[in-house]
Protein backbone atom coordinates (compact mmCIF):
# COMPACT_ATOMS: atom_id res chain seq x y z
CA UNK A 1 0.00 0.00 0.00
CA UNK A 2 1.86 3.46 -0.70
CA UNK A 3 0.62 5.33 1.52
CA UNK A 4 1.91 2.96 4.57
CA UNK A 5 4.72 2.85 3.24
CA UNK A 6 5.36 6.76 2.66
CA UNK A 7 4.83 6.60 6.72
CA UNK A 8 7.14 3.96 7.23
CA UNK A 9 9.63 6.14 5.02
CA UNK A 10 8.32 9.27 7.02
CA UNK A 11 8.18 8.50 10.58
CA UNK A 12 11.13 8.24 12.10
CA UNK A 13 12.68 11.25 10.27
CA UNK A 14 9.30 13.42 11.09
CA UNK A 15 9.56 12.67 14.68
CA UNK A 16 13.18 14.04 14.67
CA UNK A 17 11.96 17.32 12.86
CA UNK A 18 9.35 17.49 15.72
CA UNK A 19 12.26 17.10 18.34
CA UNK A 20 14.59 19.59 16.51
CA UNK A 21 12.10 22.23 16.22
CA UNK A 22 11.17 22.09 19.98
CA UNK A 23 15.16 21.96 21.11
CA UNK A 24 15.33 25.08 19.23
CA UNK A 25 12.60 26.70 20.86
CA UNK A 26 14.28 25.48 24.77
CA UNK A 27 17.45 26.25 23.45
CA UNK A 28 16.04 30.05 22.42
CA UNK A 29 13.69 30.30 25.53
CA UNK A 30 15.18 28.28 28.26
CA UNK A 31 18.73 28.29 27.84
CA UNK A 32 18.96 25.00 27.08
CA UNK A 33 22.38 23.70 26.25
CA UNK A 34 22.72 23.85 22.08
CA UNK A 35 24.78 20.55 22.63
CA UNK A 36 21.60 18.35 24.02
CA UNK A 37 18.00 17.80 23.42
CA UNK A 38 18.50 16.38 19.70
CA UNK A 39 18.62 19.60 18.12
CA UNK A 40 22.09 18.66 16.52
CA UNK A 41 23.71 21.91 17.86
CA UNK A 42 27.05 20.12 18.96
CA UNK A 43 30.19 21.93 18.57
CA UNK A 44 28.29 25.01 18.11
CA UNK A 45 29.14 26.94 21.35
CA UNK A 46 31.15 26.73 24.46
CA UNK A 47 30.17 24.25 26.76
CA UNK A 48 31.40 24.46 30.31
CA UNK A 49 28.21 25.08 32.10
CA UNK A 50 29.26 24.70 35.50
CA UNK A 51 27.16 24.74 39.19
CA UNK A 52 29.17 26.80 42.07
CA UNK A 53 27.84 26.75 46.09
CA UNK A 54 28.88 28.18 49.19
CA UNK A 55 27.88 28.08 52.53
CA UNK A 56 27.89 30.61 55.02
CA UNK A 57 28.22 30.80 58.36
CA UNK A 58 27.79 33.89 60.83
CA UNK A 59 31.12 35.39 60.01
CA UNK A 60 32.59 33.78 57.05
CA UNK A 61 31.93 31.84 53.95
CA UNK A 62 33.41 28.62 52.20
CA UNK A 63 33.36 26.98 49.03
CA UNK A 64 32.48 23.58 48.50
CA UNK A 65 33.29 21.23 46.11
CA UNK A 66 30.46 19.65 43.73
CA UNK A 67 29.32 16.90 46.05
CA UNK A 68 29.13 13.61 44.16
CA UNK A 69 25.47 12.43 45.27
CA UNK A 70 24.13 15.73 43.62
CA UNK A 71 25.04 15.01 39.71
CA UNK A 72 22.24 14.33 38.72
CA UNK A 73 21.20 17.45 39.65
CA UNK A 74 23.87 19.55 38.75
CA UNK A 75 24.14 18.25 35.33
CA UNK A 76 19.86 19.04 34.87
CA UNK A 77 20.41 22.77 36.51
CA UNK A 78 23.37 22.86 34.33
CA UNK A 79 21.71 21.63 30.99
CA UNK A 80 18.49 23.91 31.57
CA UNK A 81 18.95 26.87 33.82
CA UNK A 82 15.52 27.60 35.39
CA UNK A 83 14.78 28.69 39.29
CA UNK A 84 13.12 25.22 39.62
CA UNK A 85 16.35 23.52 39.13
CA UNK A 86 18.44 25.85 40.66
CA UNK A 87 16.05 25.28 43.68
CA UNK A 88 16.54 21.50 43.99
CA UNK A 89 20.16 22.08 43.69
CA UNK A 90 19.97 24.49 46.72
CA UNK A 91 17.47 21.89 48.76
CA UNK A 92 19.91 19.27 47.84
CA UNK A 93 22.78 20.76 48.70
CA UNK A 94 21.23 21.86 52.24
CA UNK A 95 20.13 18.44 53.40
CA UNK A 96 23.96 17.38 51.88
CA UNK A 97 25.36 20.48 54.76
CA UNK A 98 23.03 19.33 57.50
CA UNK A 99 24.46 16.15 58.00
CA UNK A 100 27.87 17.53 58.21
CA UNK A 101 27.91 21.40 59.26
CA UNK A 102 25.91 22.49 61.92
CA UNK A 103 27.86 26.46 62.21
CA UNK A 104 26.38 26.97 58.51
CA UNK A 105 23.34 29.74 58.18
CA UNK A 106 22.76 29.65 54.30
CA UNK A 107 23.68 28.34 51.37
CA UNK A 108 24.73 30.27 47.77
CA UNK A 109 24.29 28.91 44.36
CA UNK A 110 24.89 29.66 40.82
CA UNK A 111 24.69 28.51 37.32
CA UNK A 112 27.53 29.95 35.16
CA UNK A 113 29.71 29.05 31.99
CA UNK A 114 33.38 29.79 30.26
CA UNK A 115 32.71 33.11 27.82
CA UNK A 116 35.97 33.46 25.49
CA UNK A 117 36.93 36.72 24.34
CA UNK A 118 38.99 36.28 21.48
CA UNK A 119 40.43 39.90 20.77
CA UNK A 120 42.16 39.72 24.69
CA UNK A 121 41.98 36.03 24.41
CA UNK A 122 40.52 36.10 28.19
CA UNK A 123 38.32 33.56 29.67
CA UNK A 124 36.01 34.12 32.55
CA UNK A 125 32.88 32.55 34.57
CA UNK A 126 29.44 34.41 33.28
CA UNK A 127 26.59 33.28 35.58
CA UNK A 128 23.40 32.67 33.99
CA UNK A 129 20.44 34.99 34.96
CA UNK A 130 17.34 32.64 35.21
CA UNK A 131 13.66 33.12 34.35
CA UNK A 132 13.09 35.83 37.43
CA UNK A 133 16.23 37.85 37.32
CA UNK A 134 17.73 35.37 39.82
CA UNK A 135 21.84 34.68 39.08
CA UNK A 136 22.99 33.69 42.82
CA UNK A 137 20.27 31.82 44.66
CA UNK A 138 20.21 32.15 48.48
CA UNK A 139 19.18 30.11 50.72
CA UNK A 140 18.68 29.79 54.27
CA UNK A 141 19.80 26.45 56.44
CA UNK A 142 15.39 25.72 55.93
CA UNK A 143 15.28 26.48 52.52
CA UNK A 144 13.87 29.67 52.40
CA UNK A 145 14.46 31.96 49.54
CA UNK A 146 16.92 35.04 51.12
CA UNK A 147 17.68 36.97 48.15
CA UNK A 148 19.81 36.99 45.45
CA UNK A 149 22.06 39.63 44.24
CA UNK A 150 25.03 39.27 41.92
CA UNK A 151 27.18 42.13 44.41
CA UNK A 152 26.76 39.22 46.93
CA UNK B 1 48.35 -17.44 -13.31
CA UNK B 2 49.04 -16.86 -10.00
CA UNK B 3 47.80 -13.01 -10.96
CA UNK B 4 44.28 -13.44 -12.37
CA UNK B 5 43.33 -16.16 -9.85
CA UNK B 6 43.82 -13.10 -7.06
CA UNK B 7 42.25 -10.69 -8.80
CA UNK B 8 39.46 -13.31 -9.27
CA UNK B 9 39.23 -13.98 -5.81
CA UNK B 10 39.58 -10.29 -4.97
CA UNK B 11 36.22 -9.54 -7.25
CA UNK B 12 34.44 -12.28 -5.53
CA UNK B 13 35.23 -10.87 -2.46
CA UNK B 14 33.78 -7.45 -3.91
CA UNK B 15 30.81 -9.09 -5.30
CA UNK B 16 29.33 -10.40 -2.08
CA UNK B 17 28.50 -7.00 -1.34
CA UNK B 18 26.50 -6.61 -4.31
CA UNK B 19 23.75 -9.16 -2.73
CA UNK B 20 21.08 -7.50 -0.98
CA UNK B 21 20.71 -9.40 1.70
CA UNK B 22 24.38 -9.25 2.66
CA UNK B 23 24.20 -5.11 3.14
CA UNK B 24 21.09 -5.76 4.62
CA UNK B 25 22.26 -8.43 7.33
CA UNK B 26 25.70 -6.06 8.17
CA UNK B 27 23.52 -2.95 8.40
CA UNK B 28 21.35 -4.88 10.98
CA UNK B 29 24.23 -6.74 12.84
CA UNK B 30 26.19 -2.93 13.71
CA UNK B 31 23.19 -1.46 14.39
CA UNK B 32 23.40 -3.53 17.30
CA UNK B 33 26.54 -3.14 17.94
CA UNK B 34 25.71 0.52 18.10
CA UNK B 35 23.11 0.43 21.04
CA UNK B 36 25.81 -1.91 22.55
CA UNK B 37 28.18 -0.38 22.56
CA UNK B 38 26.13 3.50 23.39
CA UNK B 39 22.42 2.71 24.84
CA UNK B 40 20.93 4.77 27.11
CA UNK B 41 22.01 6.88 29.60
CA UNK B 42 19.18 5.92 32.27
CA UNK B 43 20.13 2.66 34.12
CA UNK B 44 17.38 1.21 34.41
CA UNK B 45 17.11 0.89 30.45
CA UNK B 46 20.84 0.04 30.17
CA UNK B 47 19.63 -3.92 31.10
CA UNK B 48 16.53 -4.02 28.97
CA UNK B 49 18.53 -2.60 25.90
CA UNK B 50 21.65 -5.04 26.05
CA UNK B 51 19.67 -8.10 26.22
CA UNK B 52 17.53 -7.41 23.32
CA UNK B 53 20.62 -6.21 20.95
CA UNK B 54 22.20 -9.45 22.41
CA UNK B 55 19.05 -11.50 21.33
CA UNK B 56 18.54 -10.07 18.52
CA UNK B 57 22.30 -10.65 17.27
CA UNK B 58 22.12 -13.92 18.55
CA UNK B 59 18.56 -14.39 17.24
CA UNK B 60 18.21 -14.47 13.59
CA UNK B 61 14.61 -14.20 13.60
CA UNK B 62 14.49 -11.88 16.08
CA UNK B 63 17.00 -9.52 13.85
CA UNK B 64 14.68 -9.46 11.30
CA UNK B 65 11.28 -9.02 13.49
CA UNK B 66 9.78 -5.26 12.98
CA UNK B 67 8.71 -6.14 16.97
CA UNK B 68 11.85 -6.65 18.42
CA UNK B 69 13.49 -3.12 16.17
CA UNK B 70 10.13 -1.42 17.74
CA UNK B 71 10.97 -2.73 20.92
CA UNK B 72 14.50 -1.27 20.90
CA UNK B 73 13.29 1.77 19.97
CA UNK B 74 11.03 1.95 22.43
CA UNK B 75 13.69 1.16 25.63
CA UNK B 76 16.30 3.36 23.51
CA UNK B 77 14.37 6.33 23.15
CA UNK B 78 12.73 5.94 27.13
CA UNK B 79 16.30 6.36 28.30
CA UNK B 80 16.76 9.25 26.24
CA UNK B 81 13.46 11.13 26.83
CA UNK B 82 14.21 10.09 30.58
CA UNK B 83 17.11 12.57 30.36
CA UNK B 84 15.89 14.61 27.59
CA UNK B 85 17.64 17.89 28.78
CA UNK B 86 20.98 15.67 28.90
CA UNK B 87 20.76 13.67 25.98
CA UNK B 88 23.66 13.68 23.58
CA UNK B 89 22.56 14.27 19.93
CA UNK B 90 23.69 10.67 19.07
CA UNK B 91 21.72 8.82 21.52
CA UNK B 92 18.59 10.58 19.46
CA UNK B 93 19.56 9.42 16.44
CA UNK B 94 19.97 5.97 17.35
CA UNK B 95 16.70 5.95 18.73
CA UNK B 96 15.22 7.17 15.14
CA UNK B 97 17.37 4.57 13.59
CA UNK B 98 16.09 1.83 15.63
CA UNK B 99 12.66 2.98 14.79
CA UNK B 100 13.31 3.47 10.99
CA UNK B 101 15.04 -0.40 10.93
CA UNK B 102 11.45 -1.30 12.74
CA UNK B 103 9.60 0.37 9.63
CA UNK B 104 11.80 -1.22 7.32
CA UNK B 105 11.36 -4.55 8.65
CA UNK B 106 7.23 -3.88 8.88
CA UNK B 107 7.67 -3.30 4.60
CA UNK B 108 8.85 -6.60 4.51
CA UNK B 109 9.61 -7.29 0.43
CA UNK B 110 10.10 -2.93 0.40
CA UNK B 111 12.47 -3.21 3.07
CA UNK B 112 15.80 -2.43 1.07
CA UNK B 113 13.87 0.96 -0.16
CA UNK B 114 12.15 2.44 2.97
CA UNK B 115 15.52 2.04 5.07
CA UNK B 116 17.22 3.72 2.38
CA UNK B 117 14.38 6.49 2.63
CA UNK B 118 15.03 6.58 6.20
CA UNK B 119 18.67 6.63 6.12
CA UNK B 120 17.98 9.72 3.18
CA UNK B 121 16.10 11.83 5.43
CA UNK B 122 17.29 11.46 8.62
CA UNK B 123 20.90 12.35 7.09
CA UNK B 124 19.69 15.42 5.48
CA UNK B 125 17.96 16.75 8.38
CA UNK B 126 21.15 15.92 10.94
CA UNK B 127 23.64 17.97 8.60
CA UNK B 128 21.24 20.20 7.65
CA UNK B 129 20.56 21.18 11.38
CA UNK B 130 23.94 21.26 12.21
CA UNK B 131 25.03 23.31 9.47
CA UNK B 132 22.43 25.87 10.25
CA UNK B 133 22.68 25.93 13.68
CA UNK B 134 26.54 26.73 13.02
CA UNK B 135 25.86 29.22 10.34
CA UNK B 136 23.52 31.10 12.54
CA UNK B 137 25.89 31.14 15.70
CA UNK B 138 27.81 34.59 15.87
CA UNK B 139 30.31 32.78 17.91
CA UNK B 140 30.59 29.82 15.73
CA UNK B 141 31.18 32.15 12.80
CA UNK B 142 33.65 34.04 14.66
CA UNK B 143 36.07 31.16 14.79
CA UNK B 144 35.97 31.87 18.68
CA UNK B 145 34.46 28.37 19.56
CA UNK B 146 36.96 26.55 17.53
CA UNK B 147 39.86 29.06 19.09
CA UNK B 148 38.66 28.06 22.61
CA UNK B 149 38.67 24.03 22.04
CA UNK B 150 42.20 23.78 20.30
CA UNK B 151 43.41 25.87 23.22
CA UNK B 152 41.58 23.88 25.97
CA UNK B 153 39.59 20.67 24.64
CA UNK B 154 42.17 17.72 25.54
CA UNK B 155 40.26 15.95 22.20
CA UNK B 156 41.94 18.57 20.35
CA UNK B 157 45.14 18.17 21.76
CA UNK B 158 47.37 16.14 19.64
CA UNK B 159 46.01 17.88 16.63
CA UNK B 160 46.59 21.30 17.98
CA UNK B 161 50.24 20.24 18.53
CA UNK B 162 50.59 18.77 15.30
CA UNK B 163 49.41 21.74 13.54
CA UNK B 164 50.35 25.03 15.51
CA UNK B 165 53.01 25.90 17.48
CA UNK B 166 51.88 25.15 20.76
CA UNK B 167 53.17 22.91 22.77
CA UNK B 168 51.68 19.99 25.73
CA UNK B 169 52.71 22.61 28.46
CA UNK B 170 50.95 25.97 26.63
CA UNK B 171 47.72 23.32 26.62
CA UNK B 172 47.95 21.78 29.72
CA UNK B 173 48.02 25.17 31.51
CA UNK B 174 45.14 26.29 29.69
CA UNK B 175 43.20 23.30 31.30
CA UNK B 176 44.32 24.61 34.82
CA UNK B 177 43.35 27.86 34.26
CA UNK B 178 39.74 26.85 32.98
CA UNK B 179 39.64 24.32 35.97
CA UNK B 180 40.36 27.21 38.55
CA UNK B 181 37.82 29.24 37.30
CA UNK B 182 35.03 26.31 37.07
CA UNK B 183 35.70 24.26 40.37
CA UNK B 184 38.05 27.38 42.00
CA UNK B 185 37.18 28.82 45.90
CA UNK B 186 36.07 31.92 44.66
CA UNK B 187 33.41 33.80 42.35
CA UNK B 188 36.10 35.49 40.21
CA UNK B 189 34.92 37.81 38.08
CA UNK B 190 38.78 38.84 37.04
CA UNK B 191 39.24 37.66 33.05
CA UNK B 192 42.58 35.15 32.70
CA UNK B 193 44.57 34.91 29.84
CA UNK B 194 45.23 31.65 27.96
CA UNK B 195 48.29 30.67 25.97
CA UNK B 196 47.57 30.74 22.46
CA UNK B 197 49.61 31.64 18.96
CA UNK B 198 48.25 33.03 15.75
CA UNK B 199 48.85 29.64 14.00
CA UNK B 200 45.77 28.58 16.29
CA UNK B 201 43.68 31.70 15.00
CA UNK B 202 44.44 30.47 11.38
CA UNK B 203 43.74 26.99 12.23
CA UNK B 204 40.42 27.53 14.40
CA UNK B 205 39.36 29.61 10.85
CA UNK B 206 40.00 27.17 8.73
CA UNK B 207 37.80 24.30 10.80
CA UNK B 208 34.96 26.63 11.30
CA UNK B 209 34.13 27.14 7.65
CA UNK B 210 35.70 23.54 6.88
CA UNK B 211 32.81 22.21 9.03
CA UNK B 212 30.00 24.25 7.95
CA UNK B 213 30.56 23.88 4.37
CA UNK B 214 30.62 20.26 4.11
CA UNK B 215 28.08 20.14 6.84
CA UNK B 216 25.86 21.95 4.56
CA UNK B 217 27.40 20.33 0.91
CA UNK B 218 26.30 16.56 2.59
CA UNK B 219 22.81 17.73 3.23
CA UNK B 220 22.23 19.29 -0.57
CA UNK B 221 23.87 16.43 -2.31
CA UNK B 222 21.52 14.12 -0.29
CA UNK B 223 18.23 15.94 -0.73
CA UNK B 224 18.64 16.50 -4.68
CA UNK B 225 16.97 14.24 -6.90
CA UNK B 226 18.54 10.15 -6.87
CA UNK B 227 18.28 10.18 -10.34
CA UNK B 228 20.77 12.75 -10.97
CA UNK B 229 24.15 12.34 -12.25
CA UNK B 230 27.32 12.37 -9.80
CA UNK B 231 25.64 10.17 -7.11
CA UNK B 232 29.35 8.85 -5.89
CA UNK B 233 29.65 12.53 -4.81
CA UNK B 234 27.13 11.57 -1.99
CA UNK B 235 29.63 9.01 -0.51
CA UNK B 236 32.80 10.76 -1.41
CA UNK B 237 31.61 13.81 0.79
CA UNK B 238 29.91 12.05 3.85
CA UNK B 239 33.21 9.48 3.92
CA UNK B 240 35.60 12.70 3.76
CA UNK B 241 33.44 14.36 6.46
CA UNK B 242 34.10 11.18 8.63
CA UNK B 243 37.72 10.87 7.77
CA UNK B 244 38.57 14.83 8.51
CA UNK B 245 36.22 14.73 11.42
CA UNK B 246 36.52 12.06 13.81
CA UNK B 247 39.96 11.07 13.37
CA UNK B 248 40.36 14.28 14.56
CA UNK B 249 38.09 14.37 17.51
CA UNK B 250 36.80 10.74 18.15
CA UNK B 251 32.75 10.69 19.25
CA UNK B 252 32.34 7.41 18.20
CA UNK B 253 28.89 7.36 18.57
CA UNK B 254 28.09 9.56 16.25
CA UNK B 255 30.45 8.88 13.74
CA UNK B 256 29.09 5.17 13.57
CA UNK B 257 25.52 6.13 12.98
CA UNK B 258 26.69 8.66 10.36
CA UNK B 259 28.67 5.44 8.62
CA UNK B 260 25.40 3.33 9.29
CA UNK B 261 22.89 5.86 7.23
CA UNK B 262 25.61 6.14 4.60
CA UNK B 263 25.41 2.09 4.06
CA UNK B 264 21.87 1.88 4.01
CA UNK B 265 22.34 4.34 0.95
CA UNK B 266 24.61 1.93 -1.24
CA UNK B 267 23.04 0.42 -4.23
CA UNK B 268 25.01 -2.29 -5.99
CA UNK B 269 26.57 0.01 -7.96
CA UNK B 270 28.03 1.02 -4.60
CA UNK B 271 29.81 -1.47 -3.06
CA UNK B 272 33.20 -0.31 -2.47
CA UNK B 273 31.52 2.58 -0.84
CA UNK B 274 29.78 0.22 1.46
CA UNK B 275 32.45 -1.47 2.21
CA UNK B 276 34.70 1.56 3.14
CA UNK B 277 31.31 2.77 5.28
CA UNK B 278 32.20 -0.20 7.09
CA UNK B 279 36.07 -0.11 7.46
CA UNK B 280 34.99 3.71 8.23
CA UNK B 281 32.70 2.53 11.34
CA UNK B 282 35.23 -0.01 12.17
CA UNK B 283 37.91 3.10 12.35
CA UNK B 284 35.99 5.37 13.96
CA UNK B 285 35.26 2.70 17.05
CA UNK B 286 38.89 2.01 17.12
CA UNK B 287 39.98 5.55 16.97
CA UNK B 288 37.42 6.00 19.56
CA UNK B 289 38.16 3.12 21.88
CA UNK B 290 42.38 4.14 22.01
CA UNK B 291 41.27 8.57 22.43
CA UNK B 292 39.22 6.95 25.74
CA UNK B 293 42.23 5.01 26.94
CA UNK B 294 44.99 7.50 26.62
CA UNK B 295 42.97 10.24 28.17
CA UNK B 296 42.49 7.96 30.89
CA UNK B 297 46.09 7.52 31.35
CA UNK B 298 47.06 10.67 30.94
Amino acid sequence: MPGNRTVLKLLAPTLLLVVAVGQMFAVNYWQLNPWKGGGFGMFTEIERRTVKHWAYTADDVFHTALVPELQRQYLQAANLPCKSKLLAVGHGFNEVLKREDDQYQSVAIVIANIAYDSQAGEVRLVPFELEDGTTFLILSRDGEELQDALDE
Amino acid sequence: MDAPTESASSTHWAKEFESPEVRWNICLVLSLIVVLINGPDAWFMRGPSLGLAILALVVVQLRSSAKTWFALALVVGSGVVYHWAGSDNHKWLITYWMLAVACACWARQDRQEVLHANGRYLLILVMGLAAFYKATTPSYISGDFFEFALLSDSRFQGFTILLTDMNSWHLEENRRILAELLHGTEWDVVPRSLHRSESTRWLAWFLTWWTVIIEGAIAIVFALPEKMRGHWLRHALLLTFAATTYLVAPVEGFGCMLMLLGMAQCLVRDRYFFIAYVVGFALIQVAGQMAETVWRIG
